[in-house]
């Protein structure tokens, strides 16, 4: 059973498609990481999940239940855009109502509990309009985190966190998810931080998924690399393949090589020992900003719509025409 | 759908709101027996005239129906209030955290519903004791309804409030605003939405008199005879609980439309 299936998600506000055509699949146990740039969808995507928004089509299902259009599950717990909070009941009150709402019993316990948790203990009997940003933010955490969901939704978590705010965050996720088998979908333009926690990346693009990605394809495509230019390129990397067969060689579009676990004196040994002229050789790291920026950024070029068409024949073939929501 | 109600009652105990509407409703329903103290024990009051068929042996339900009732004051006090704490949930984004329980959506509509039903009980009682209990310490002693009586008044003050606040209710969950169920709720509350459509009735030409007399002696009508300490007949709660019907339905159906981010 997977934590998150969505099949065909689309939301139209009007003639413009904020989600389109979206199929998303989590794993339970995932810390699923939701990337795009600003208006990419993915809010719009989260909020249909939490049953904020009535999608325009497409099914969804969570923890292997369908969902109604508007409906969301009692299993789920739900941090999207700003905390909804009420400022003039205390912390404790505010999550104490919720978990009433859920049929917690003993909900002023839990809520206390909760608010441990998260950092807000000393608080938990103030007004919430006596909270600064951060201290929000938390009780929104917790808000989310009572009632002990399986699933967790969260969208830019780490908004008006301190450094010390964001890695207790940041451990709580990954306690949730190591010790409760809680599965995590975190949307976050807080890159450095996604990649200390996240298990798979989803990137979205003008509301579709246009590419995901594992942690080790992250690490493999931000890894150091030697950048290679020259003459006869095609040559130039046959005679790379051979004479450094530990090497890993991608031809780019710009004809430029692309080399890992090799050096740049390795490499050029090699080219030069064949007589090739070297017109560029450097050692480059791209980090993960670097990495997804072109990912996200990418206007509609041919590369990133065939990757989303055959991202989509790829699922299609994998469900074998089963839909989730229909089982 | 209980532990919702448990939810909205801890946060109407918690809300600075319900204390302002308990407050300023104890003093409204106080006037009354503030002035027949005056009337009795303040000479130059009593020749003001203002307190007029004060006298021991005074129908109860004609004091109680003065004190609160009259006026549309316990219709549109209790809209507002109503139409204060449901905006107040979607004002800050708490419906966020709600739509979760059991039953989602339709379950906190249904609950606001039946909120506005006790509360509105619980209002009518409590201006029924404040305004007894102080006429009786201003010096008069009214003559106190059959339990029969009591409580046929009691039913068709609480059925008509109580319609005319899921219709406010049903505003704010279709408008999200706050300002929109006080404007809401003060027209209806005081009868100017009935007055304007009886008008319209009224002027539209070859119109079937069933219809075009269908909101004579509708809700604000019941009350106003309700204020006077009259018991309605009881075509009043086969309208009061059909208006209560209808929009409890249109409270469901707007709830499970309407984006709640």
């Amino acid at each position: 059973m997977n934590a998150i299936e969505t099949v065909g998600l689309t939301k139209a506000f009007g003639e413009k498609h904020a989600v389109d055509a979206l199929d998303l699949t989590v794993k339970r146990g995932e810390i699923y990481g939701f990337v795009g740039r600003n208006g990419a969808g993915k809010s719009t995507v989260m909020k249909m999940l939490a049953g904020l928004v009535l999608p325009t089509s497409g099914e969804i299902a969570l923890l292997g239940e369908h969902q109604k259009p508007g409906c969301t599950s009692r299993r789920m717990g739900a941090l999207i855009e700003e905390p909804g909070v009420l400022r003039s009941l205390t912390g404790l009150e505010n999550v104490a109502c919720r978990a009433m709402s859920l049929g917690v019993v003993d909900a002023e316990r839990v809520a206390a509990e909760t608010l441990q948790e998260v950092g807000l203990a000393d608080a938990a009997h103030k007004r919430v309009k006596s909270y600064s940003l951060g201290m929000k933010q938390r009780l929104g955490l917790a808000l989310a985190l009572v009632g002990s969901p399986d699933l967790l939704l969260l969208d830019e978590p780490f908004n008006g966190l301190d450094p010390q705010g964001v890695r207790s965050v940041r451990d709580l996720i990954v306690s949730l998810v190591r010790d409760r088998g809680v599965t995590v979908f975190v949307s976050s333009h807080v890159l450095d931080q996604l990649e200390r926690m996240v298990t798979r990346y989803g990137v979205v693009r003008e509301g579709r998924l246009v590419k995901e990605l594992s942690t080790e394809e992250v690490e493999q495509a931000c890894a150091d690399h030697v950048l290679i230019r020259c003459a006869a390129p095609q040559f130039a990397l046959s005679v790379l393949q051979d004479a450094l067969p530990e090497g890993r060689f991608v031809m780019l579009e710009d004809d430029a090589i692309r080399a890992q676990n090799i050096t740049s004196e390795e490499a050029g040994r090699a080219l030069a020992g064949s007589g090739i002229v070297i017109s560029e050789l450097s050692v480059s790291h791209r980090d993960i900003e670097e990495l997804f920026i072109g990912l996200m950024g990418e206007e509609g070029s041919a590369e990133s719509q065939k990757a989303n068409g055959a991202l989509l024949k790829r699922r299609r073939a994998e469900k074998g025409g089963w839909s989730p929501c229909l089982a | 759908m209980l532990s919702m109600m448990k939810a909205l009652a801890y946060y109407l105990r918690g809300s600075r709101m319900m204390l302002a509407f308990v407050l300023v409703f104890v003093f409204c329903c106080s006037v009354e027996a503030i002035a027949v103290w005056m009337h009795f024990n303040v000479p130059w009051f009593a020749e003001l005239g203002v307190v007029v068929g004060v006298y021991d042996g005074v129908p109860s339900l004609m004091v109680w129906g003065s004190s609160f009732v009259a006026g549309s004051f316990l219709a549109m006090a209790h809209a507002i209030f109503m139409a204060a704490i449901t905006s107040e949930l979607f004002k800050r984004g708490y419906v966020k955290n709600l739509i979760q329980a059991k039953g989602g959506r339709a379950t906190l509509a249904l609950s606001l519903v039946a909120w506005c039903v006790l509360s509105a009980s619980v209002a009518t009682l409590m201006g029924v004791a404040v305004t007894e209990l102080g006429t009786r310490l201003a010096g008069c002693a009214p003559a106190l309804p059959s339990l029969a009586d009591f409580l046929q008044w009691f039913i068709q003050v609480t059925l008509c409030v109580s319609a005319y606040s899921v219709l406010t209710v049903m505003a704010v969950l279709l408008t999200k605003s706050e300002v929109a169920g006080m404007v809401i709720a003060i027209s209806l509350g005081a009868g100017g939405v009935e007055n304007i459509l009886r008008l319209l009735l009224a002027n539209i030409p070859g119109l079937a008199p069933a219809l075009r007399d269908c909101l004579d002696g509708y809700l604000a009508a019941d009350l106003s005879m309700l204020g006077s300490g009259a018991i309605c007949d009881p075509f009043s709660y086969v309208q009061s609980i059909a208006t209560i019907a209808v929009a409890t339905a249109l409270c469901v159906a707007v709830a499970k439309k309407r984006s709640f981010a």
